[in-house]
């Protein structure tokens, strides 16, 4: 009797994948369980990774045997019709209810620098920033600037919400639409994504969902992604910071497969162009120096960047720069890419996408040199600045990676799955195909967006929420697979349920309990100060975390304890806030004669009223309360 | 009457959408902070700028309007077609870009802005990008 071996290695090859699968899976849940959960609750995140992952396998054991899908197509579709419905309503109702909890400024900490920026640095008359440009054009039409500023952090939210959609619904995968609503549904039941609204990184956050937009676009039409991307890139350029090192990634392992791998005469024509460039770049340059100098000095201004001469590298700059030129031509002018297919066209458009970054650089080339020349001074790490109050600052004021974790650990093993099982998003109706350049794409970014968001680097925190970005994507096959198998009864209709309600109850709790960086009363506090306070008054708040509010809002010249017109080192600072003894207080009220105009004082409610100086300001007689958070200050008669 | 008024509504779907968006529309005007008059300036001002010449654009770039129905229908993307709900999203999408390029580029050529020169770039984009529409509309 012969037997035919196939089905045996098959059902072996299947079971060893799974092992490994599921061993890689247990170590990446061992990796990423919280420290800081207690070793009870460790055992218990286990227990839930363990959960899923059984569930996953049984679910997809079973979508593969499944023939009835097709029969359930009507449930299925009405049921992601009702999510989307049911997302875009809670999306609106988390993010407006911070506005009906605590009044019109609920959200920000640096909501009062951008309404002082719109009507001075930032005005319509002078600014070039495009953010800026937007929110002006919206102000010359009747809008407040406050109003105006929220507006667009809410339509951000919806539009990433949106992006979410398009981009799940221009890549194949087993289900455009399912995959497009269970990533509209985890993007708005994110805590992370939910507190990025709340700190009102309003710039990122649209240029964040412009970055998706891109992403989108580049599988669909990609023409309109180069445009997208300059105006995102024109807004913040943080969000495309991994998108744009993904894009240079592919197309140069593009390249290196067609010309290195493919074929061999390619190869030998590559090496020979790449020395002959380099012979030619040095002619060039030791022939024709000016030229380079002009190059790099004059337009590019490399020296100005590295603060050091760097004349030396010119020849290999020039070899570098010939042999791309070389390259894309020759690229350009091969007959085999006559014919199309998606990969060559996806790396046409990247290369065009890059030169659409090239250009918005070029444009921005004064800021982005000052962000360069800062980047290299420190290296790149925040923990290289040379001021340790301000560590954090640079690092963006935001939640740490700890946080992170502790916040998505709800989705982190649908996530962890969807990493390590790629064939999760295979298609099984359009041929078995995988979405594999979105793939490529976004392995390389998650990598980046990783590296920058866990290591110190310079903005490190604003990273998390890029990442948190990634994260999402990557965990919708495997809740869409769980939608899928749970709409096949009754029971696992109820299970859904409570899944959808467990997600949405905390999101809004969230956004209920949430509280604001300042409370109305004391902004409008802060606001009177504009019409009691006198024309050369300075306002101090004593804690940073009120700043901006007193700069944007109280119309006089306002600092806080590093911010500009402060004139204490932290040492000071310090002094004031904490010294106790006999002559705590006079040693505060020395130090406040470094200030010589009338001074008026905020000490918000998150301070508390146990301070030793809030006690001072209560007690003696220098200091004259106006309002429930502001004192007077002005000097004794006999120090003046 | 609840079944009688769906009916209607099925019926009439274009006079009940125009109805339903003028109610919207004042509404909003009252919400809005200041007079009803600025309510309705920044409605129409919001609309100019950030959705509707996306909307055009789109109307010549996407004409056809697919179905949201998909499963089962996992072929290549043709491009060509979307759906309503990314037809709204990629309408907010392109007027921010037209808007933010529009004029980043118009500053980098050196034009100090004004509130008349704002709202006349604006409006004109909204009447090129209209008569594009109404080219591709005619032309199908």
């Amino acid at each position: 009797m012969r037997i035919d071996p196939d089905p045996i290695i098959k059902i072996f090859t299947k079971k060893v994948v799974w092992l490994l699968v599921a061993i890689v899976y247990c170590l990446l849940i061992i990796v990423i369980t919280p420290e800081s959960l207690s070793s009870k609750n460790q055992i218990v995140f286990y227990g839930y990774g363990f959960f899923i992952f059984a569930c996953m396998y049984y679910v997809l054991q079973t979508h593969e045997k499944d023939v009835q899908v097709s029969s359930r197509e009507e449930t299925i579709k009405k049921f992601f019709i009702c999510l989307l419905i049911f997302s875009f309503a809670l999306l609106l109702i988390t993010r407006l209810l911070p506005f009906v909890h605590y009044g019109a400024t609920p959200l920000g900490y640096d909501t009062g620098l951008y309404v002082k920026n719109m009507s001075t640095t930032e005005s319509l008359e002078v600014t070039k920033k495009a953010f800026y440009l937007i929110i002006d054009s919206l102000i010359v039409f009747g809008m407040t600037p406050t109003l105006a500023l929220h507006f667009i952090v809410v339509l951000t939210q919806i539009l990433i919400a949106g992006a979410f959609y398009v981009l799940f619904r221009s890549i194949t995968s087993p289900s455009r639409f399912g995959f497009a609503v269970t990533a509209v549904f985890l993007f708005v039941s994110s805590q992370t994504q939910f507190l990025a609204f709340w700190w009102m990184f309003a710039g990122q956050m649209f240029s964040a969902s412009l970055f998706l937009i891109t992403f989108a676009l580049l599988f669909r039409w990609p023409i309109l992604a180069i445009l997208t991307a300059a105006a995102g890139m024109l807004i913040h350029s943080l969000p495309f910071i991994g998108f744009a090192v993904a894009i240079v990634v592919f197309a140069v392992f593009f390249l290196c497969k067609t010309f290195l791998w493919e074929k061999a005469s390619y190869r030998i024509a590559l090496l020979s162009s790449v020395l002959g460039l380099s012979l030619f770049g040095n002619i060039i340059y030791w022939n024709w120096q000016i030229v380079s100098v002009f190059l790099f000095q004059q337009i590019v201004k490399l020296d100005i960047l590295f603060k050091k001469d760097i004349s030396i590298l010119y020849p290999l700059l020039v070899a570098i720069f010939l042999v791309l030129i070389l390259l894309v031509i020759g690229f350009f002018a091969r007959r085999r890419f006559e014919t199309k297919s998606v990969e060559k066209t996806i790396f046409y458009y990247s290369l065009l996408l890059l030169c659409a970054f090239i250009v918005v650089v070029l444009l921005r080339w004064g800021l982005v040199s000052d962000q360069l020349r800062y980047f290299f001074r420190h290296y790149g790490l925040a923990s290289n600045y040379t001021i340790p109050w301000g560590i954090p600052a640079v690092k963006g004021l935001f939640i740490d990676f700890v946080q992170f974790r502790n916040l998505t650990f709800f989705i982190l093993p649908f996530f962890l799955f969807g990493l390590i099982c790629p064939f999760v998003w295979r298609s099984k109706l359009a041929n078995r195909q995988y979405p594999n350049k979105f793939l490529a794409i976004s392995y390389i970014m998650l990598v980046i967006l990783f590296l920058l968001s866990y290591f110190p680097f310079i903005r490190q925190h604003r990273f998390i929420i890029m990442l948190d970005l990634m994260i999402i994507m990557f965990s919708v096959p495997a809740i869409y697979y769980l939608i899928m198998h749970f709409t096949k009864d009754r029971l696992g209709k109820l299970l859904l349920l409570i899944f959808i309600i467990v997600f949405a109850h905390r999101i809004m709790i969230t956004a209920w309990t949430q509280p604001p960086q300042i409370y109305s009363e004391e902004l409008q506090e802060l606001k009177a100060l504009a019409t009691i306070a006198e024309s050369n008054a300075q306002v101090m708040t004593t804690n940073t975390r009120y700043t901006p509010w007193a700069i944007g809002y109280s119309e006089r010249k306002a600092f806080g304890p590093g911010w500009e017109f402060d004139q204490w080192s932290l040492y000071k600072w310090m002094e004031f806030w904490h010294a106790n003894g006999d002559s705590a207080d006079l040693k505060r009220l020395e130090l406040l004669e470094d200030y010589n105009e009338p001074l008026y004082i905020f000490v918000g409610s998150s301070e508390g009223r146990g301070n030793p100086y809030y006690k001072l300001f209560e007690s003696n007689s220098v200091f004259e309360k106006i309002s429930a958070h502001i004192w007077k200050y002005e000097k004794p008669l006999v120090n003046k | 009457m609840f079944l009688k008024l769906n009916s209607l509504i099925k019926q009439n779907k274009k006079l009940f959408a125009i109805i339903f968006s003028l109610i919207i529309f004042i509404v909003l005007a009252f919400i809005i902070p200041g007079s009803f008059l600025t309510g309705v300036s920044v409605i129409i001002g919001t609309l100019l700028t950030l959705f509707l010449p996306g909307l055009f654009l789109i109307m010549i770039l996407f004409p056809r309007v697919e179905k949201i129905h998909d499963l089962g229908k996992e072929t290549a993307m043709t491009g060509r077609s979307i759906d309503g709900v990314e037809r709204i999203v990629l309408s907010l999408f392109f007027s921010i870009t037209l808007v933010a390029l529009c004029l980043s580029i118009m500053r980098q050529l050196g034009v100090v802005f004004s509130p008349s020169i704002v709202v006349s770039v604006i409006v004109g984009m909204n009447a090129l990008t209209l008569i594009g529409a109404i080219i591709r509309f005619r032309k199908q």
